[in-house]
């Protein structure tokens, strides 16, 4: 994965429209997952201080689990800090020394220190990503280092150890004195895909201004919030692939009938 | 580093959270509510059916238009609507021109009602501020041949003409010459009816003048002093009473009691130029104000009243009685502010400050005073939108000889008009009666009895300054049978020229040890000459005046700039008799007019309130900030003080810009412009919360660092590898001009781009300054300069910076809650591993209660007393053990832990091994300090009764918190690794907290080699979410009279 990320100029055409509301979506809002008893990730190494999250540490919700973990050599659970749950409808407390995305009153998933999100059905079952919205997460006193474009983020969806695809998304900067929450949708190809999981994470761009930022995930400025994530789950996939082999069945029945 | 902050000065966290444990209670406290509608001076029409009432350039309020006395409608309509929530309360005041909203007698559970209401923005606590205090003309420049007064404006000489000041203040005298609006023969001031008028009618004045105690508008107000009105509902509220030596009236209290800074504040600003200033019976030459033609608007908020502690009573000003004061001077059309009256230090989120917001907006400008609080670190007055003046001393030096017999001789302060020949000189240290004090002796306690006649008569005595009051010590002398007095000074107060019981001359701290030590001879002698005018070398900064940097926000420069405030002889009331004033509010004696030398940033204030007149007048059209720019830019340096390190006086945490230089302000060439887009990004930034209407931020967006704000001043408090800053000019002169940048700072290389600027007039042109750090050592403030320059300007701003260290975390934050989690962002100026070791979190541990008796002992009288270690009947001392590794202690007094009611009034001060001090001196018993990383060993928390009540009783709330120290549940989790000139995110974490407790947390940050470089405090209480004090921690009261 590249450490460094040049803005191409085609890249602003970036996908920012409205959330997908498809039957039989399950959306992952995250906002259970603070009070329930028993969402904590079974074998997960530590999670002493949710909402705050360290590396490896995960949480269950909505029959999904999330971790949180860094790439950056000695990273320990238990002890850097790399994600966090934060309430949206109480940033002035949780974010107060934090440029938190506003325009999601509920609880979101959040990468910090240029974390990274893992995001699989706890059965380990397939699914296809059809959306999600996101913001971008600034220092307290940085924001000038961000121009139009805060951040490219990142999301790959692997099949087992098998990387299926890669989407970029750009997290735009300060809008009205705040960063915001957007909701952005999968290119439908890319929507069609079966994954057990996919990756989220950032390049902050933090010199230049857009198109021709340098985006990294090196300065630990590369912080996000994600949250609504749109997940078509397996059964309904399955419920798909049965209907279209039943009607090749007919169609062969009715060729069977024809011959 | 160290703080010291009150309780809950403490940012919007505490303001929100959960309540369920709080103690409400029934008590009844007078809170300044703020409401979300602008209020009409800034009103710019975005509500539907309601036109804009914002006043253009060059123009006053209109309170009568048509959309005034709409949208002023639409505002109380709206203000009823909330004070129905809360229809059992008793409403102090309300609000609508520069503040909209209102203050009231609320419990808690109204103010609570009141917090979660959509139309409520914030509540503030009222509380008491205090008053900070007649050749100065000549010597800014403006009577001499060729000076400012002598330009012509449109036909009119520039003197403030036509224009008015409004003085908030503690009212006026309207029997002083300076309010005439008549001239004899001879062009003298005078009330005599039959004289020439002098002023005619300002027909667009719309203020009043309002009757009461000894003052009739038919015969008190006039065409100079053309407004006067009164506010003492927020004093009433607070369940004060006025003191015997008052007026319920615009007048002016006794002079002997507290009376007489309000004229003397009016009287510099825009006095009438030609009385002779009589000062203890001494002619002193003509007195004038510095806009000498401006009218005068006396606006009395500071009330002398009652306390049974002290028989003088004492002198505050409530916020809730200043907001009406400005909320009036706007509508009633001045364009000049002057508020000699201490503020808050660390916040813009103030009442008071919010009104002067919108009063800059509407075009008024505003001078206020830095505090006399200095040399220490404690300047008030932090917003940009007004001028924040400190003092310096200007060059009339009355004085004085003493002559020793040893044929040497000591110029000295002095108003002796008797010379007193050669006589036996003796130390009061051994002129003392059997038995004397030896510390009150030195001190010449006139009571107690502590000079012994015997030993005294006919001697010149050689005092001490300190604790009692100078005009004390010479009672002593000259009722123990003494011929004069040598006043020895203490640092690092000044010398004062004052009238004496006895010949007295007033010698400096160097020249007195001399004294002393040639008085400790066998036959010494010495005589003491009479006064005569002398020259000395100014302006120097006085030591009183209230240094930077800016406590609330390290990238604004503050105090802004220095004018005189050392010896200023103006108007004051008259000392009075009880019978007197009873007179007088009968309307059957009509007192003299007064005069008194006074000093203190008060005294500074009304100068530049005066040049920004002058500025005004020369320039109708210029924006408060335009002036502000003016004055800074050409400002010049004052001569050095001889303070050590960042509080000596010709670096810009003392002075500024610099000096006041009027004849250059008037035509500065370029000018840094400020408005409301500027100011709403600023507050975006520093006060979103407050900010309103909230869409303002997305109109205007919000300022990226708060050093980018367009001021004539460049402060940068953290620069890791180097900062971009930005600044924009306006070429204000009639032609077209190219500039040249210059700039440096020591240890750090500044690239200026465009180096050059050519301007049309009129035009504004961006450019940016380039901070690079190099050989400047870490955390170190650096002062240097950036000019630009034509042929005919020289347009200068101190340019300050400090090179940041490894790791800035912010210094503490609160929270209410039981468990919870917090993200911080650190800045980290080294690339690797951040380390970090924690204490806490623990619960308050409380003193046994101690009783004391009350006495005013100031900030320096206590250090004294905490140097020395041993409780007194006023103070006691408490010795706390600090182990190594400490990263935080904090100890704090609150009201509801101490007795004797809402007025009793602690002080507290914490003196570290190495003799650091952080001072905590508020209006009551609200106080705290607080130390990060603080030394190991015995550090001293020493607590004065100052007043209040007789005796009042305490209980001392303490934490010391070290690396390891166990607690409550609390844990840090740090990035992977940090990056050089970067930022990462931080996370605290606690859980298992008990409701209703106090508890303090900390943890240090390490850099990559285990030094710890900051820390951060984790205050939680979890007792609610109202507001608590919000006092600064300003002495300026306490000091403010310099009569010790």
């Amino acid at each position: 994965m590249p450490s460094l990320w040049k803005l191409a100029p085609l890249a602003l055409a970036a996908t920012a429209v409205a959330g997908l509301a498809q039957a039989n979506t399950q959306v992952i809002d995250f906002d259970q997952a603070i009070a329930g008893a028993g969402n904590y990730l079974t074998g997960s190494p530590s999670n002493d201080w949710l909402p705050l999250m360290t590396h490896g540490d995960g949480i269950i919700t909505q029959d999904f689990y999330a971790y949180t973990f860094s790439t950056k050599s000695g990273a320990g659970s238990g002890a850097n800090l790399v994600g966090a749950l934060v309430d949206g409808s109480a940033l002035a407390d949780n974010c107060a020394f934090l440029s938190c995305p506003t325009g999601n009153t509920t609880t979101f998933l959040s990468a910090l220190n240029d974390g990274q999100l893992d995001i699989g059905r706890v059965d380990n079952g397939k699914w296809r990503l059809g959306g999600f919205s996101a913001g971008f997460i600034g220092a307290a006193e940085s924001q000038s280092a961000f121009g139009s474009i805060a951040m490219v983020l990142e999301v790959d969806g692997y099949i087992g150890n098998t990387l299926a695809y890669t989407q970029n998304f750009y997290l735009p900067g300060l809008v009205g004195g705040n960063y915001q929450f957007n909701s952005f949708t999968m290119p439908t190809n890319l929507a069609k895909i079966e994954v057990t999981e996919v990756l989220f994470y950032g390049y902050a761009c933090t010199t230049g201004s857009a198109p021709a930022s340098t985006c990294t995930r090196l300065l630990d400025m590369a912080q996000f919030g994600v949250d609504n994530i749109a997940a078509v789950p397996e059964p309904e996939a399955y419920a798909l692939m049965l209907a279209g082999l039943a009607a090749v069945g007919m169609t062969a029945r009715r060729h069977r009938i024809a011959a | 580093m160290k703080i010291s902050l009150k309780p809950a000065a403490l940012a919007a966290l505490a303001l929100v959270a959960s309540l369920a444990a709080s103690a409400q209670t029934d008590e009844r406290k007078t809170y300044i509510v703020q409401l979300r509608d602008e209020p009409a001076a800034t009103y710019q029409g975005t509500t539907a059916g309601l036109a804009a009432t914002q006043p253009a350039a060059g123009t006053t309020f209109q309170k009568s238009s048509g959309p005034a006395q709409a949208y002023l409608g639409y505002l109380a309509r709206q203000q009823d609507s909330v004070l129905s929530i809360i229809a059992g309360a008793e409403i102090v005041a309300r609000y609508d021109t520069v503040f909209n909203g209102f203050a009231a007698r609320l419990t808690e559970a109204e103010a609570l009602s009141l917090r979660s209401n959509a139309n409520v923005v914030d509540l503030f606590l009222d509380e008491p501020r205090k008053v900070d205090t007649v050749s100065t003309s000549q010597f800014l420049n403006l009577s001499t041949p060729g000076g400012v007064w002598s330009t012509l404006v449109s036909g009119l000489a520039l003197k403030g003409e036509n224009l008015v000041v409004g003085v908030i203040d503690t009212g006026i005298w309207p029997e002083s010459p300076a309010f005439a609006d008549r001239i004899d023969a001879n062009g003298v001031p005078t009330f005599d009816p039959t004289a020439t008028k002098a002023y005619a009618p300002l027909a667009s004045w719309a203020g009043a003048c309002q009757a009461g105690e000894g003052f009739d508008p038919a015969k008190h107000c006039n065409n100079k002093l053309i407004g006067a009105r009164f506010y003492a509902a927020g004093l009433r509220a607070n369940g004060l009473s006025q003191h015997w030596s008052e007026f319920n009236s615009p007048r002016d209290s006794a002079s002997n009691v507290h009376g007489g800074h309000g004229d003397h504040t009016a009287s510099t600003a825009a006095g009438n130029g030609g009385a002779t200033a009589i000062v203890s019976g001494i002619p002193m030459g003509t007195a004038t104000g510095v806009a000498p033609r401006a009218r005068i608007a006396a606006y009395k908020v500071c009330w002398t009243y009652q306390t049974s502690a002290d028989a003088n009573g004492t002198n505050g000003c409530f916020g809730s009685d200043s907001v009406s004061a400005i909320d009036d001077a706007v509508k009633d059309g001045v364009q000049v502010i002057n508020y000699s009256i201490s503020g808050a230090q660390t916040t813009v989120n103030d009442p008071v400050e919010q009104a002067f917001y919108r009063a800059s907006l509407a075009g008024v400008f505003v001078a206020a005073s830095a505090g006399n609080a200095g040399p220490a670190n404690t300047v008030a007055h932090i917003s940009p939108w007004l001028t924040t003046v400190a003092a310096s001393s200007h060059d009339r030096s009355l004085v004085a000889d003493a002559k020793l017999g040893n044929g040497a001789k000591y110029t000295g302060a002095s108003l002796n008009t008797q010379a007193v020949p050669m006589a036996a000189l003796i130390n009061a240290e051994d002129a003392g009666l059997p038995g004397a004090d030896a510390t009150k002796l030195k001190l010449c306690y006139n009571s107690p009895t502590v000079l012994d006649p015997a030993k005294v008569a006919g001697k010149v005595v050689v005092c001490t300054r300190g604790e009692n009051a100078r005009v004390d010590k010479s009672l002593a002398v000259a009722n123990a049978g003494g011929a004069g007095m040598v006043l020895v000074d203490a640092s690092p107060f000044g010398l004062v020229a004052e009238a004496h019981s006895v010949p007295t001359i007033h010698v400096s701290a160097a020249d007195g040890a001399l004294v002393n030590s040639y008085a400790s001879t066998a036959g010494a002698m010495s005589s003491i000459g009479a006064f005569y005018n002398g020259f000395k070398p100014a302006p120097v900064m006085a030591g009183f005046s209230s240094r930077g940097p800016n406590l609330g926000d390290p990238n604004l420069l503050k105090p802004d700039l220095t004018a005189p405030g050392v010896d200023i002889i103006a108007s004051v009331s008259a000392p009075l008799t009880l019978a007197q004033r009873n007179s007088i509010a009968a309307g059957t004696l009509v007192p003299q007019p007064a005069w008194a030398s006074y000093q203190g940033t008060s005294m500074s204030a009304p100068h530049v309130a005066g040049l920004a007149l002058l500025l005004r007048q020369a320039h109708p059209t210029w924006s408060p900030s335009a002036i502000k720019s003016a004055l800074m830019t050409t400002g010049t340096s004052t001569l050095d003080d001889g303070l050590a390190g960042a509080q000596n006086g010709m670096l810009p945490w003392s002075q500024g810009a610099g000096h006041v230089n009027p004849v250059k302000a008037m035509d500065p060439g370029l000018v840094y412009d400020a408005g409301k887009a500027d100011f709403v990004r600023y507050q975006c930034k520093v006060n979103k919360a407050a900010v309103t209407p909230a869409t303002d931020c997305s109109t205007y967006g919000t300022l990226d660092e708060t050093y980018n704000l367009n001021l004539p001043s460049i402060t940068a408090s953290t620069v890791f590898g180097n900062v971009t800053v930005t600044r924009r000019v306006t070429n204000v002169s009639g032609s077209t001009a190219t500039y040249n940048a210059s700039a440096s700072l020591p240890g750090f290389s500044v690239t200026v781009t465009p180096s050059t600027l050519t301007l049309a007039p009129g035009e504004t042109k961006s450019f940016t300054v380039k901070l690079t750090a190099g050989s400047a050592p870490l955390n170190t403030w650096m002062f240097g300069s950036l000019t630009w320059a034509d042929s005919s300007h020289v347009v200068r701003m101190p340019v300050q910076a400090k090179a940041g260290r490894a790791i800035v975390a912010p210094e503490q934050f609160t929270a209410t809650a039981t468990s919870g989690s917090r993200l911080l962002t650190v800045k980290t100026g080294f690339a690797g591993k951040m380390g970090s070791k924690k204490g806490g979190l623990k619960e308050v541990s409380m003193s046994a209660p101690v009783t004391l008796d009350t006495a005013e002992i100031n900030k320096e009288a206590l250090l004294g007393i905490c140097k020395a270690g041993s409780d007194t009947a006023n103070v006691k001392v408490y010795n706390v053990n600090v182990p190594a590794n400490t990263i935080a202690a904090r100890f704090a007094l609150r009201q509801v832990d101490v007795s004797g009611g809402a007025m009793a009034d602690h002080d507290m001060m914490l003196l570290a091994p190495d003799g650091t001090t952080t001072y905590s001196g508020g209006p009551v018993s609200d106080e705290a300090v607080q130390v990060l990383n603080p030394a190991a060993g015995n550090h001293k928390v020493c607590v004065v009764a100052f007043g209040g009540a007789p005796s009042l009783t305490h209980s001392l709330s303490s934490w010391v918190v070290a690396a390891g120290d166990g607690g409550a549940t609390f844990n840090t989790l740090l990035p992977v690794q940090v990056y050089l000139n970067s930022s990462a995110t931080v996370g605290l974490g606690w859980s298992g907290l008990t409701a209703g407790k106090r508890y303090l947390g900390a943890v240090q940050f390490l850099d990559a080699a285990g030094t710890a470089q900051a820390a951060t405090a984790l205050r939680i209480e979890t007792n609610g979410g109202l507001p608590v004090s919000m006092a600064s921690d300003t002495v300026a009261s306490k000091v403010a009279s310099q009569s010790e």
